[in-house]
């Protein structure tokens, strides 16, 4: 055990920039999947768009995205107030449109588990 | 807030299952066997669902964010013009607060489904029906947290008018 502890001493020393590039890949190799592992249980992975798959629905989010600006300084009058109330009312019709996340997608109907013959529990 | 949610969202959750939806643990073998042959189109479905879902939830994110800019600003905007409304910076910090619980929520249903897709509805019917029932549950505080989000946007528009009457009155 000595032995081979002192050999590989010897073969790091006599190859140091191999041992440096070895070193450095495992480093990275760790550090990677410390990340990959973040990524995917923090719920990072499940919101990002450039995975491959929503390619086409990128602009379509993209689009989503374009919001009118309001100043959030300056005089207050009432083509101000008409100029937010068009912004506002703009997004509010966007979420409106959206899906709100309701339980049919995930009803027994919808994924075909009705047993018409079995009587309501 | 979110005592409130979870419990609306639990009773929305169970009033669908206490009318027509099976038990998992007295799953009889039709149900199973339901479950077995209806298997690959399941999750076929729950994989697109997984797709559009991530869509409706980055979508609605962005315009969520959108609005509470919009509405920080105005609130802003009325404040340094002496327009102080209260109400407007309560439903603006309600919102804020609404989003990140609909954030955090939205991580656990993703994780769920995620789960839910894994589990081999061929070999374990009952295992998958029972996450089922807990990935629809979660699902359902999404929703709630949408209908309390609608209703704090409405609450901040039908105040915005109190503005609108102090720039006539010219105070």
């Amino acid at each position: 055990m000595q032995q081979l502890r002192q050999r590989a001493i010897v073969w790091i020393r006599n190859h140091q920039l191999l041992s440096g590039l070895g070193l450095v890949v495992i480093i990275v190799i760790f550090l990677t999947a410390i990340s990959m592992t973040m990524y995917i249980t923090s719920g990072a992975s499940g919101l990002d768009l450039s995975r491959p798959g929503f390619d086409a629905d990128r602009k379509k989010v993209e689009e989503t995205a374009r919001a009118t600006a309001f100043s959030s300084t300056g005089e207050m009058k009432e083509a101000d107030y008409t100029l937010f109330m068009e912004g506002f009312t703009e997004q509010r019709q966007k979420l409106k449109a959206m899906s709100s996340f309701d339980g049919q997608p995930l009803s027994d109907e919808s994924l075909g588990l009705k047993v018409e013959t079995e009587p309501n529990r | 807030m979110k005592y409130w949610l979870t419990g609306l969202a639990f009773i929305v959750a169970l009033i669908p299952f206490s009318v027509s939806s099976i038990n998992p643990e007295t799953m009889t073998d039709a149900e199973k066997q339901r479950v077995v042959n209806q298997c690959h189109d399941i999750k076929r479905n729950l994989q697109s669902l997984k797709h559009v879902d991530t869509i409706a939830r980055v979508s609605r994110g962005t315009t969520t964010t959108n609005l509470v800019t919009l509405m920080s600003a105005f609130n802003s905007r009325a404040a340094s013009n002496t327009y102080n409304i209260p109400s407007l910076v309560t439903a603006t910090n309600n919102v804020q607060d609404l989003r990140r619980e609909f954030a955090d929520d939205y991580t656990q249903y993703e994780i769920g489904l995620r789960d839910l897709i894994l589990i081999d509805c061929k070999s374990e019917p009952m295992a998958f029906y029972q996450k089922l029932i807990d990935v629809r549950a979660k699902r359902a505080l999404l929703n709630a947290a949408i209908k309390e989000i609608e209703s704090q946007l409405d609450s901040f528009q039908s105040h915005t008018t109190e503005v609108l009457i102090k720039i006539r009155g010219g105070q």
